[in-house]
């Protein structure tokens, strides 16, 4: 503890030592240049291309997106626009973009016509990532999908991750040609790596997604922090062991949150199933998981569960499941940091 | 009643400092200043900013960490490339910045909201897009590539 101290000291000393010049603040329209020289580059390109030309460059070149909404499909909402997105993607060192391209869908339907997040897909050395996890309802959460075709080099295998500094050996994969990355549209910030691949140049399940229109843009609503919970097993765990027990066939979704037994008790949930002669401040993780369910009792598999993973020694248990796309008092419950010590 | 402008100046003189500082450690002291005047330019273009924001600080400090971790990711050849160039000579920065300059962005910047900025866990996986596990091994990393710097 005195080392963090003295860590934390260090820094904040080590920057309050910067000494900070004199300047006015910068009012709205002065800008920094750069605004301008990409307004003249886009007239550039508007000079220079007719139609044809046009798209392509917009595809190819300057970061705006060439898909078309469809204006009968409902608005999702989104705090970013098609060109940001593109230009939040771009920003990532990716390798080389030929061509990119963004479509803004709900994550459920991204998941009916483009199939479950495939991080690792195209690599049959890599290692399969599992699930991966939103929060709330799959068909109310809107996502960017962002296409990229081109020579695109990962940081690592498992997971993938872009846009850190690379290893310092370079990975023994060869690039590949095309990735799909699912861009949260409400926070505006990635989700993860939806799909990549070796073969072809373009991810075909791309074309087939449908593209809506932008509703006025939602501000994310934070929540006030919670306490944290003393635990021994960390959320990557908890997944794990929830994965690892084999109760979902398929995950599509998966998502944990971290409270106490009557935290979890007290939402009007299926407390019934909450183990006997546990403390009512024994914190727990609940992990809801959307695929398909094996009920313990038998029978057909169910599209939604909710797990029990107790945050002190990491035992595991289905507490309810049903149907539907997802659990919605989930939604509800609270969620609280945890500070992990010791492993179980 | 105070104008919408005369809230964003008083802001300004208030928090621009910190603001500063850790754009400087951050990104350094080129791309700093312009980090910092972009995340309050953002913040004015925000329509009825300071109804929906009741704390712009937090919010101000995120913004600066993200674009200036934005920033850095779009330069990491560049950094790599400098670093290699600066080996372990003596930086013309103070300590502090030569030792976060070593760190992955995303370590930086978990730094900078942990110790400098206090920020908990929740906001600095907020800001930097990750899980608060996540934060928690990330920050251990950068700890101990810290330590080693410090001894």
């Amino acid at each position: 503890m005195d080392e963090d101290l003295r860590l934390e000291a260090w820094v904040r000393e080590g920057i309050d030592r910067y000494p900070v010049p004199d300047l006015p603040l910068r009012r709205r329209g002065e800008g920094s240049g750069r605004p301008r020289l990409l307004a003249l580059l886009a007239a550039i390109a508007l000079l220079v291309g007719g139609a044809g030309l046009g798209q392509a460059l917009n595809s190819y070149r300057t970061g705006v997106a060439s898909a078309t909404p469809d204006p009968a499909l409902a608005p999702l909402p989104s705090s970013l626009d098609a060109a940001t997105v593109l230009v939040l993607v771009r920003g990532w060192d990716l390798g080389r973009i030929d061509r990119i391209d963004a479509k803004l869908v709900t994550f459920e339907e991204y998941v009916r016509i483009a199939g479950p997040v495939r991080s690792h897909a195209g690599d049959p050395q890599a290692t399969a990532v599992g699930g991966f996890g939103i929060s709330g309802d799959p068909a109310k959460r809107s996502v960017w999908v962002v296409a990229v075709g081109g020579e695109l080099w990962p940081y690592g295998r498992v997971p993938i991750f872009y846009g850190l500094t690379p290893p310092t050996s370079p990975t023994p994969f060869p690039p590949y040609r095309w990735a799909v990355f699912l861009v949260d549209a409400i926070p505006g910030e990635i989700l993860t790596v939806g799909d990549a691949g070796t073969e072809d140049s373009w991810p075909s399940a791309f074309d087939r997604l449908p593209d809506h229109r932008v509703t006025a843009p939602v501000r994310a609503t934070p929540t006030a922090p919670l306490a944290p919970l003393a635990v021994r097993v960390d959320a990557g765990e908890a997944i794990s062991r929830t994965v690892r027990s084999g109760a979902a066939s398929s995950i599509i979704a998966i998502t944990p949150k971290l409270m106490t037994w009557a935290e979890f008790s007290a939402t009007g949930g299926p407390a019934a199933h909450r183990p006997a002669g546990i403390a009512d401040d024994t914190p727990v993780w609940i992990i809801a998981v959307a695929g398909a369910i094996l009920p313990q009792g038998g029978g057909a598999p169910l599209a939604w569960g909710v797990f029990g993973v107790d945050g002190r020694d990491g035992s595991m248990q289905l507490l309810v499941a049903g149907a539907g796309s997802w659990p919605s008092f989930f939604d509800g419950l609270p969620n609280h940091s945890a500070q992990v010590t010791a492993g179980p | 009643m105070e104008t919408i402008d005369l809230r964003w100046e008083r802001l300004y003189a208030e928090w621009r400092a910190p603001l500063y500082r850790a754009a400087v450690v951050l990104v350094g002291p080129a791309e700093g200043e312009e980090v910092v005047q972009d995340a309050f330019e953002r913040g004015m273009r925000t329509e009825h900013f300071f109804d929906e924001v009741r704390e712009p600080f937090p919010w101000l400090r995120q913004v600066v960490v993200r674009l200036a971790l934005s920033r850095l990711r779009r330069r990491a050849l560049w950094e790599r490339a400098r670093l290699l160039l600066d080996g372990h000579q003596a930086s013309a920065y103070p300590d502090i910045a030569w030792a976060l300059r070593r760190l992955a962005p995303t370590q930086r910047g978990a730094v900078v909201l942990r110790y400098y900025f206090r920020a908990d866990y929740a906001e600095i996986a907020e800001t930097l897009g990750l899980s608060q596990a996540s934060v928690a091994k990330t920050l251990a990393r950068a700890k101990a590539a810290l330590r080693r710097d410090l001894t």
